[in-house]
């Protein structure tokens, strides 16, 4: 192993770099003169379109041909956080100044758009996670950076990893999609966030409510997209992530970008490795072999993830095809307790994922914002269980004989969705599109073993803008399932803004498609006698939303507030019940609702920005409709307090991310058929953290503290009665404490034109 | 610079799951030997610990009548070493019941199955009960005596009993207490007494009881032999001749018995013309005892190096 790693160092010093000339323009921070790599310069004329990314020095450069035919366009120059500049002419050797914004204000977005365009102009309410914030938590995979957004509750599962919620709406209603296509893979309905690796993703777009017009199936809570970085033109480079910490994470990561005339290539490969972690270990740094006694048990389990993906796209004026591949596998290894009273047996489960990943993306963009863009996808998602009985006296292991003991659970899904959008004038925009999903599953307790569901479904909607300040968006899909019914899915997004003041009201409806395995489960033995019900209905929601943003301005800052509110109906909910004296089924039964509002500031204050934000979810308590006297809504509080403050003389920056997270509290029905209260206590986690840049910011050192308070399980309690005490058990949360340090290297060169 | 990303690539890729090193096997020891002595007329009851091979309390087996289970079923048992035996009568007025009350006796089923027990499910059925106490160490009658269950409040059983003709009432109680499988009680001294030890504490019981044998024909006939503790404990039983080839992975493939006389009386014959016991050493007995520990152990002989019968010899091994 230590070899390879030699070779990839080598190869990652090694890399030429060639070069090209044209006119360059160069883009800066306005507030420190640092440049902007990654800002976008874009024009067109009503036939042709040109835009390119800044690179590392943040500079662009625009061949001589490209400006003959941009003739007298304007062109407008946008970087995350930045406002956006218009300029009438551009000159070789020019510098282009952007005016810092708020956080997440002036970002460009994509998911629910017709084309790219800037948070601030989408009539949809998003939040962005850029590639900084992602950097400075230290996050590693999707769950190291979701714990601190408001409305989203994370759930640790030793397995089957992180689970989340979103505005009260459990996981298996949110959508998460990579560049669109979705993530399959669901076990018990949570995507594993853990498996999500951000080494390769530029930024992440959340939308809270349904965009199941769009996006169809378990979009009714939300969906979380996460947007790979794309190669940028004329650029070569190669770069490198290390990443450790004190309970065992051992990460690396190479990535390697190329884009010669109309060809760019980009290749990532990275392997995380958790060592395992129980409640006061500290052998950190101890690769030695570990005599198998009962420390051999780890509450959070030790996992091994690889991961290579690459993307090849062919850009031509006016059209880009592209292929996107992607290869993960996982190991986790759970290590049984030695088996009492020897000690010398233990039940050892290995848990296999591989996850594979294949797109091809094509997209056309003409005159009068006519827009054509889709994807042909096929996801495979394998996971494979197995249990073994060790003898840990010799260290030979065996199968265990129990057929449930070994499981593969599969899933596949070949999906293409397409959209076509346009403006007919200058108020009114429409797009049409399609959505074609295949998907199979097959598992020890698939019904039949195999089984497979066609989704096919049209959509479209209008962008309709009276007058300059308001915006209508309706739209409505419809859908042919092979295997339910699927009801009609409409929704309405209004904009109006004023000035600095933004109001975006919602109305949509969602849905979440019966999976294959509450369909087709079947599990009878001796003890257990559940099938699934072929007649289930897909349950069904209307949410409502209404968001208010006014912007401040002055000399040396400025201030963004923001406040909403929504709420959730979700009605033929799907659920486990008993059916007769010994069956059990999936059956639509009941209806579970979610509301909430927040209200939150960011402050940017000279080089220092400051949030400052609080939630509350309230959560439906079914018992409610057969126990008076208990309460209709349980609501939980968050609060978030970030701040980072960049030190430009010394190119560091300080962070620091606090959440607080509320007291979750339900009823639950007792074995006697009283209700008890349940609840999870309140936690609070606060990561810091220090970068800084240095060998011509070519190497970026990041060190801080995860969870400084050190939050490792927190007391879950259910069935008391508000008197008497119930049972109570931990939850956990986290590994606890957490010293890291990440290294960050890069290396680029421009091509000259 | 180039040495330091050589050493931190390098150490990022070079950890791996950590590899093992096995534990040493627990130290089984040798084959130990051991008897335990219930003395020719069997008037012994003695508790036998496999872990510590050592008899953890000896008793005369007429220090207690009636044994009431501390755990939440709460039957009653009897004590079959006295032959004892009971009958439900069908009222429940304790006057009511005399010696020309009619009656069938039953005995508690060797098995230990709590649905074969003589005085029932008493908690269901509040009649008055008939006791036989059986026969005393020197052969002599105990008599019959009339009983009823007054109460079961917060873990103390109440009851009360008499001669059948009313005379000698005593109201009697009996504490739970967890410790323990059952806690006795005795007819004679008209108290409660610790008649077993801890139920953590052994793992067999040399005594004679009732055996109830239904070819040719139903007969309780008294035996003596050995009776599993009921908690978590259970053993298999092989007659094929494998007690130097078992060990601890064959355990995988058996199935275990919490019957309580699994191991029985039936590991000896008795030659009815020489009046001779032969053990059966080729009857092996897998014993997996309330810790989960697991012993092999088979019998040896019956008799003392005097010739004494009921002195059972056995040989037995942690696997």
């Amino acid at each position: 192993m230590r070899f390879i790693g030699l070779a990839v160092a080598f190869i990652f010093l090694s890399i030429g770099i060639v070069s090209n000339a044209q006119i360059s323009i160069g883009i800066y921070d306005a507030k420190d003169n640092s440049p902007l790599p990654g800002a976008v310069l874009v024009s067109q004329t009503k036939s042709y379109v040109f835009s390119s990314a800044a690179d590392v020095n943040g500079v662009v450069k625009i061949p001589q041909e490209d400006l003959k035919l941009l003739g007298n366009a304007h062109y407008k120059i946008y970087s995350t956080g930045y406002e956006l500049m218009q300029l009438s002419s551009i000159k070789d050797g020019q510098k282009v100044y952007l005016k810092g914004l708020f956080l997440t204000f002036g970002e460009v977005v994509i998911t629910g758009q017709y084309t790219p365009r800037s948070i601030s102009e989408s009539v949809h309410n998003i939040k962005v996670i850029d590639r900084k914030k992602m950097e400075m938590m230290g996050a590693v995979t999707l769950d190291d950076v979701l714990y601190n957004e408001l409305f989203i509750r994370l759930s640790q599962d030793n397995i089957l990893g992180a689970g989340m919620s979103l505005q009260g709406v459990s996981g298996e209603n949110v959508k998460i999609l990579r560049d669109g296509v979705p993530v399959i893979g669901r076990m018990n309905g949570n995507i594993d966030l853990s498996q999500l690796n951000l080494s390769d993703i530029e930024r992440i777009e959340i939308i809270e409510g349904p965009l199941s017009v769009t996006y169809g199936t378990n979009a009714l809570g939300g969906t979380i997209n996460l947007i790979s970085k794309k190669a940028k033109k004329q650029l070569t480079s190669a770069g490198a992530q290390f990443f450790t910490d004190n309970t065992g994470n051992y990460n690396a990561n190479v990535n390697f970008q190329a884009s010669v005339r109309n060809h760019s290539f980009t290749a990532n490969a990275y392997r995380n490795f958790f060592d395992g972690w129980s409640l006061g270990e500290n052998d950190y740094f101890d690769f030695r072999k570990q005599i198998a006694d009962t420390n051999r048990w780890k509450q959070w389990k030790p996992r091994e993830q690889y991961g290579v993906e690459g993307g090849y796209t062919y850009q031509l004026k006016k059209w880009s095809l592209g292929f996107r591949s992607g290869l993960f596998t996982e190991t986790i290894l759970n290590r049984g307790l030695p088996s009492s009273p020897y000690y010398e047996k233990a039940f050892d489960d290995k848990y296999f994922t591989k996850r594979f990943d294949n797109s091809v993306q094509f997209s056309y963009r003409g005159e009068n914002e006519r827009s054509f863009n889709g994807f042909v996808a096929y996801n495979q998602y394998i996971r494979h269980k197995n249990t073994f009985i060790r003898d840990l006296t010799t260290l030979s292991e065996l199968l265990t004989p129990t057929q449930d003991d070994q499981d593969t659970t599969q899933f596949f899904l070949i999906n293409s969705r397409a959209t076509y959008s346009t403006k007919l004038n200058d108020w009114f925009k429409y797009e049409w599109g399609y959505d074609i999903n295949i998907e199979t599953a097959s598992g020890e307790r698939i019904d039949q073993d195999f089984r497979k569901q066609n989704d096919y479904a049209t959509f479209a909607s209008a962008e309709i803008q009276p007058i300059k300040s308001l915006t209508v968006r309706p739209a409505l899909r419809y859908s042919y399932n092979t295997r339910y019914d699927v009801p009609l899915i409409p929704s309405l997004h209004v904009k109006f803004n004023k000035g600095k003041f933004d109001v975006r009201a919602s109305a949509a409806r969602g849905f979440r498609a019966p999976t294959l395995k509450e369909l087709f489960f079947y599990f009878v033995d001796i003890n257990h006698n559940i099938i699934g019900n072929r007649d289930l209905k897909s349950e069904d929601s209307w949410y409502y939303s209404l968001q208010g943003t006014r912007r401040f301005e002055f000399n040396k800052g400025n201030i963004r507030l923001t406040a909403g509110a929504f709420t959730n109906h979700i009605t033929n909910l799907i659920s486990l019940a008993q059916i007769n004296n010994v069956e059990y089924s999936y059956i639509n039964v009941g209806k579970y609702s979610a509301r909430g509002g927040n209200v939150e500031g960011v402050l940017q204050l000279g080089n220092l920005e400051n949030t400052l934000g609080a939630s509350w979810t309230g959560s439906y308590n079914q018992l409610s409709e057969y126990f008076e006297n208990t309460e209709k809504y349980f609501y939980t509080p968050e609060m978030r307090w970030n701040i980072s403050y960049n030190w430009i003389k010394q190119q560091m920056t300080f962070s620091s991310f606090l959440k607080y997270q509320g007291k979750l509290q339900g009823y639950a029905l007792q074995s006697d058929n009283s209700v008890g209260l349940t609840f999870i206590n309140p936690y609070t986690t606060w990561d810091i953290s220090v970068s800084k840049k240095c060998w011509k910011q070519r190497m970026t050192t990041t060190a801080g503290i995860r969870n400084l308070l050190d939050v490792t399980n927190v007391t879950s309690v259910s069935g008391g009665d508000g008197v008497h005490s119930g049972t109570s058990y931990n939850v956990p949360v986290s590994t606890g404490r957490m010293f890291f340090v990440s290294w960050s290297f890069h290396l680029s060169k421009q091509k000259d034109a | 610079m180039r040495y330091f990303l050589f050493i931190i690539i390098a150490f990022s890729l070079s950890s791996c799951f950590k590899e093992e090193l096995p534990v040493q096997p627990l130290d089984r020891g040798s084959l130990l030997t051991n008897q335990v002595e219930l003395t020719s007329s069997y008037s012994i009851q003695a508790y036998f610990d496999l872990g510590t091979n050592s008899v953890v309390q000896v008793q005369s087996k007429d220090v207690w009548d009636l044994a009431f289970d501390c755990s939440s079923s709460s039957f009653i048992r009897q004590n079959t070493a006295l032959t004892a035996n009971a009958a439900i009568t069908d009222t429940d007025v304790f006057e009511d019941v005399n010696s020309s009350t009619p009656v069938s006796f039953k005995y508690d089923h060797q098995i230990g199955d709590t649905d074969s027990l003589a005085i029932g499910k008493w908690f269901e059925h509040g009649k008055v009960i008939v006791i036989d106490r059986g026969y005393a160490l020197n052969g002599t009658v105990l008599g019959k005596l009339k009983f009823q269950m007054i109460s079961l409040e917060n873990g103390t059983y109440t009851f009360r009993y008499s001669k059948l003709n009313g005379s000698d009432y005593h109201e009697g109680t009996v504490t739970k207490n967890d410790d323990y499988n059952h806690i006795g009680y005795s007819f004679t001294t008209h108290a409660s007494i610790l008649h077993e030890p801890k139920k953590t504490d052994y793992d067999l019981c040399f005594t004679s009881y009732i055996h109830i044998f239904y070819e040719p024909d139903y007969t309780p006939y008294s035996v003596v032999g050995v009776l599993i503790n009921p908690y978590n404990t259970s053993v298999h039983r092989d007659v094929n001749d494998k007690f130097l080839q078992f060990d601890y992975d064959a355990i995988d493939t058996l199935s275990f018995s919490t019957q309580a006389d699994r191991i029985g009386y039936d590991w000896k014959v008795v030659d009815i013309n020489t009046s001779q016991y032969t053990t059966y050493p080729q009857i092996t007995y897998i014993i997996k005892d309330s810790e989960n520990y697991y012993y092999k152990l088979h019998f040896l002989d019956y008799y003392n190096d005097n010739g004494q019968r009921g002195n059972p010899k056995f040989e037995f091994q942690l696997l």
